[in-house]
């Protein structure tokens, strides 16, 4: 129990209520769109489908890389990266640092190759700024869904700082909230009151708040570091420590040499550098492979590992290029092993609930799900408390138009994906149909009252209807996901779709007989 | 006669404090808000400016510049909870002042 002065907990129980409601909206939407995020990959290759690659860049990939690696221009060799795509084709990503004219700064510059792994032609090919590459095709439903997660679809770097407030408020929320509820552990057990009252409302409330705390910390805490990281910490640190040199500080944190060697020099064979860092785990793949100052005598390549059993991220492995040296395990920041790269390798993992597959996805998505309804409750009952003044009781009408308008505004726009994937632009029409659909029920929330039973029947349709159109626009059948393409995660996300929006249509009949057994007398003993 | 001179010096600058501390106590709501939204931002920001210079680097050289960025929001809660804690405002306009000044001094000497 928590002991505070009566103007302690009044002053707290104001932080709490207001940190939740001012921007609560905005709130509310990024901690919905972050718990469907958790599975953005998988979101991607339900779209979009595609071969579930177990194996990573395990195949023969050095003939295949040269090939490609000879026509492009050797301005691009500073870094080069190869990974696969969601679909399973190989991605030749060729970088340099260029001034932007359109910003002015020092910008990554690149040729990115996409190949098939079958035909080995070039599907695509891009070159620009990295900062204007659009995402691919088919992960535009899944990047929209991050995007505004991660900064309200709003330009760089506006979303990403007012998502970093948000995650302050929830932050300030999450822990008044411990400071105000004097007995913490005895309401994580209270039972709910079957009332259908305020009472009941804060009950609930207080019920999955008290269990989702040392989660809302945890979320807020490190989505507040990946909003202001880039943002305001590398910019301020470069300021202090370098002079406002960025570049100079990424190259520290990197840990990239001083002097360099650019004598031309041929690059060691990948495929002996793969085998060899596959042979340096148990059982793990190569995921990503980055290459620095490709063709000369300063080259050295770095190999991402998958995630093993046990393990929190994936190794890292340094070779040097000409003479395929081992040159040890390589941290996620510098040359040596340190706290600070130590604590950011955690942050990402933490945040995204990946550290252990779909099982922990799960529970982050679960928690995210609860975050969000204690962020809806709580500014329900705060609305509701002065609903005496109007422009409380206006806003406690628009909390349900957003707690039920944004599930439905992210259904169009997968329908709208759906819809363009084959022929349009998915690029253009899912944001636009996502502020089409929010503009159509803002309108229709304005001429009429608010029906929460018309917006539950619509999302559940909505919810049906959306396996049946993946299905009809050509996307991946459940056999074919199964048997060719080894991806139960399609079938999954139908299947929780076709329930969720089944639950939703019978939400009346299922309420009305648990309503029904829980008034049926207990049998005498 | 120097002696006096200092406690001259210093029963003006108590007289001063008691003053500014007579206006602070005068406006309690107006300086917690101050003091909770951009005197706590402004405080963060500087403590995360001037860790680099008292957080070790390590062997990596990069701790005391991925440190101080990452516990940023953990700084900010401290600051934010003491602000809003705080009976005594003076102390705490004392407090955090004193903070914001000892990093800025401590960035600043590193420029010169």
């Amino acid at each position: 129990m928590i002991s505070l002065s009566q103007s302690k907990t009044k002053r707290l129980v104001a932080i709490h209520g207001w940190s939740g409601t001012v921007l609560g909206l905005l709130l509310y939407v990024v901690i919905f769109t972050g718990a469907v995020a958790v599975f953005e990959r998988e979101i991607s290759v339900w779209s979009q489908g595609g071969t579930q690659y177990s194996e990573g860049i395990g195949r023969k990939i050095d003939r295949l890389f040269r090939q490609h690696a000879k026509e492009i221009d050797r301005k691009y060799y500073e870094e080069i990266f190869i990974a696969r795509n969601r679909s399973g084709d190989f991605r030749f990503s060729f970088q340099t640092h260029e001034k932007n004219p359109a910003t002015d700064t020092l910008e990554d510059k690149a040729v990115i190759l996409t190949i098939d792994e079958e035909t080995e032609q070039v599907v695509s090919r891009w070159e620009g700024f990295l900062s204007e590459r659009a995402p691919d095709r088919g992960d535009t439903l899944s990047r929209f869904f991050v995007d505004i997660h991660v900064q309200l679809h709003l330009p760089n770097p506006y979303g990403l700082i007012l998502v970093g407030i948000l995650g302050l408020m929830m932050m300030a929320a999450a822990i008044s909230g411990i400071l105000i509820h004097r007995h913490l552990i005895k309401e994580m057990f209270l039972p709910v009151r079957p009332r259908k009252s305020m009472v009941s409302a804060r009950d609930l409330h207080n019920l999955a708040g008290t269990w989702g705390i040392p989660f809302a910390i945890l979320l807020a805490f490190t989505g507040v570091f990946f909003s202001f990281a880039t943002t305001l910490g590398v910019p301020i640190m470069a300021m202090v420590a370098f002079g406002g040199d960025q570049q100079a500080l990424i190259e520290s944190v990197q840990g990239t040499a001083k002097v360099l060697d650019k004598t031309p020099a041929s690059l060691a064979s990948l495929d002996y550098i793969i085998k060899d860092a596959i042979n340096r785990t148990e059982g793990a793949y190569v995921t990503f492979i980055g290459i620095q100052h490709y063709d000369t005598m300063a080259a050295t390549v770095r190999v991402n590992m998958a995630t093993i059993d046990g393990q929190l991220s994936g190794n890292v492995f340094g070779y040097e290029g000409v003479s395929r040296e081992f040159t040890g395990e390589k941290p996620l920041l510098g040359q040596v092993p340190s706290l600070g790269s130590s604590l950011i390798g955690i942050i990402a993992p933490l945040h995204f609930g990946s550290f252990a597959g779909i099982a922990s996805k799960t529970v982050w998505l679960g928690l995210g799900l609860a975050m969000a309804f204690v962020s809806a409750t709580g500014m329900l009952l705060w609305t509701k408390r002065r609903e005496d003044q109007a422009i409380w009781r206006e806003f406690h009408k628009w909390i349900y138009v957003v707690i039920w308008g944004l599930p439905v505004a992210m259904m169009v726009s997968a329908y709208a994906f759906f819809l363009t994937l084959p022929a349009g632009d998915p690029g253009w029409w899912v944001p636009a149909s996502f502020v089409i659909a929010s503009l159509v029920i803002i309108g229709a929330c304005l001429m009429k009252p608010f029906q929460e039973d018309a917006f539950r029947r619509l999302t559940g349709i909505m919810a049906v209807g959306l396996p049946l159109l993946r299905h009809l626009t050509g996307g991946t059948s459940w056999s074919e996901s199964i048997l060719t393409q080894g991806q139960g995660v399609i079938i999954a996300i139908d299947v929780v779709l076709l329930a969720l929006g089944l639950i939703l249509l019978c939400w009346k009949q299922i309420k009305q007989s648990s309503r029904t057994m829980s008034a049926q007398p207990e049998p005498a003993e | 006669m120097e002696k006096t001179i200092g406690l001259k010096r210093l029963g003006n600058l108590s007289a001063m404090w008691s003053k500014a501390s007579d206006s602070i106590k005068s406006r309690p709501k107006l300086t917690r808000w101050i003091l909770a939204g951009p005197i706590t931002i402004i405080a963060s920001i500087v403590i995360m400016a001037g860790m680099a210079f008292w957080i070790p680097a390590g062997e990596a050289k990069l701790n005391n510049i991925a440190i101080p960025i990452i516990v940023l929001p953990i700084i900010w809660a401290f600051c934010f909870f003491y602000v809003c804690i705080e009976e005594n405002l003076p102390r705490a306009v004392l407090i955090m002042t004193a903070i914001i000044v000892s990093h800025i001094m401590l960035v600043t000497s590193a420029f010169m």
